[in-house]
């Protein structure tokens, strides 16, 4: 899909902190939601925009309770880590996918 | 309560747009891990709201695009007859043939557009086409004698072209989304 460049929200600045205080680990978007206090319905979007801008990886992961389908977990990448910085250095001139393109 | 978040997260999958129906099982995934009923429930809206959210951003052009080229018919198919008439066809002729013509193009590339909505081109297409040949006639043929079956007969002709049409447009939109 495409993505054209377009200012960072503080929602979705709050999204890549989370990421990036998880370090290499995976997060589920549960845990996501938890540490920015996101519902669901802003959560996903973004994290479906950052993916398209590839600032986020995400995979499908076995799930640890038995019988419960497979979940889906995310971590920033080098790009998401480059565009947070980018962003902290100059929040009101940042615009995803310009910095990322 | 959980049952109902199901349902709703199942909805939100079947109307997401297929580039993003994934981000949608994703969050239905999640909603399994949640305990609390009430809490699935909010996740689930959510999920729904968002889905909701994917699929009008995606449908816009279209649902922008159908209901003005519906409109725009009255004004190409009003050209189209000005053109037969100065060719020298009879002005009925030359109504319902261009209108014919419109209905028909317009079902083409509608329905290719999105061939799973073949059939409600091919049902709205003829209808606007009669409401502009009742304007025609209430407007351009003054006292022109006009029989109730005349209207019938302007249905079945304009109904024709919009069905040939969206069936060849859904058969060309579904042959290149599969090329």
């Amino acid at each position: 899909m495409p993505a054209a460049p377009r200012r960072l929200s503080p929602q979705t600045l709050d999204v890549l902190i989370a990421l990036e205080g998880a370090g290499a680990d995976w997060l589920y978007g549960l845990e996501v939601a938890a540490a920015t206090d996101l519902k669901s319905g802003s959560l996903y979007p973004i994290l479906a925009r950052l993916a398209d801008h590839g600032l986020l990886e995400d995979q499908w992961v076995e799930s640890d309770r038995p019988g419960r389908p497979r979940r889906h977990v995310y971590r920033l990448t080098g790009a998401g880590r480059a565009a947070l910085r980018a962003a902290r250095a100059n929040p009101a001139a940042f615009k995803l996918g310009a910095a990322t393109a | 309560m959980t049952r109902l978040a199901d349902i709703l997260l199942r909805l939100a999958v079947r109307i997401a747009p297929p580039a993003r129906r994934q981000w949608v099982e994703a969050l239905r995934a999640e909603s399994e891990v949640i305990e609390d009923g009430s809490a699935a429930l909010r996740w689930a809206a959510g999920g729904f709201v968002a889905a909701l959210g994917w699929s009008a951003r995606r449908e816009l052009p279209y649902l922008v695009a159908l209901p003005a080229a519906l409109y725009g018919q009255i004004w190409i198919a009003g050209y189209g007859m000005e053109l037969a008439m100065a060719l020298g066809a009879p002005f009925m002729e030359a109504a319902k043939g261009a209108q014919v013509l419109t209905v028909f193009l317009l079902s083409v590339i509608f329905a290719a557009w999105r061939p799973r909505r073949a059939v409600l081109v091919g049902l709205l297409t003829p209808i606007l086409g009669w409401l502009w040949l009742l304007d025609v006639f209430l407007t351009r043929a003054e006292r022109l004698p006009v029989p109730w079956t005349f209207y019938l007969e302007c249905m079945v002709d304009f109904g024709w072209p919009a069905a040939v049409g969206a069936t060849v447009g859904a058969i060309i939109g579904r042959r290149l989304k599969m090329a």
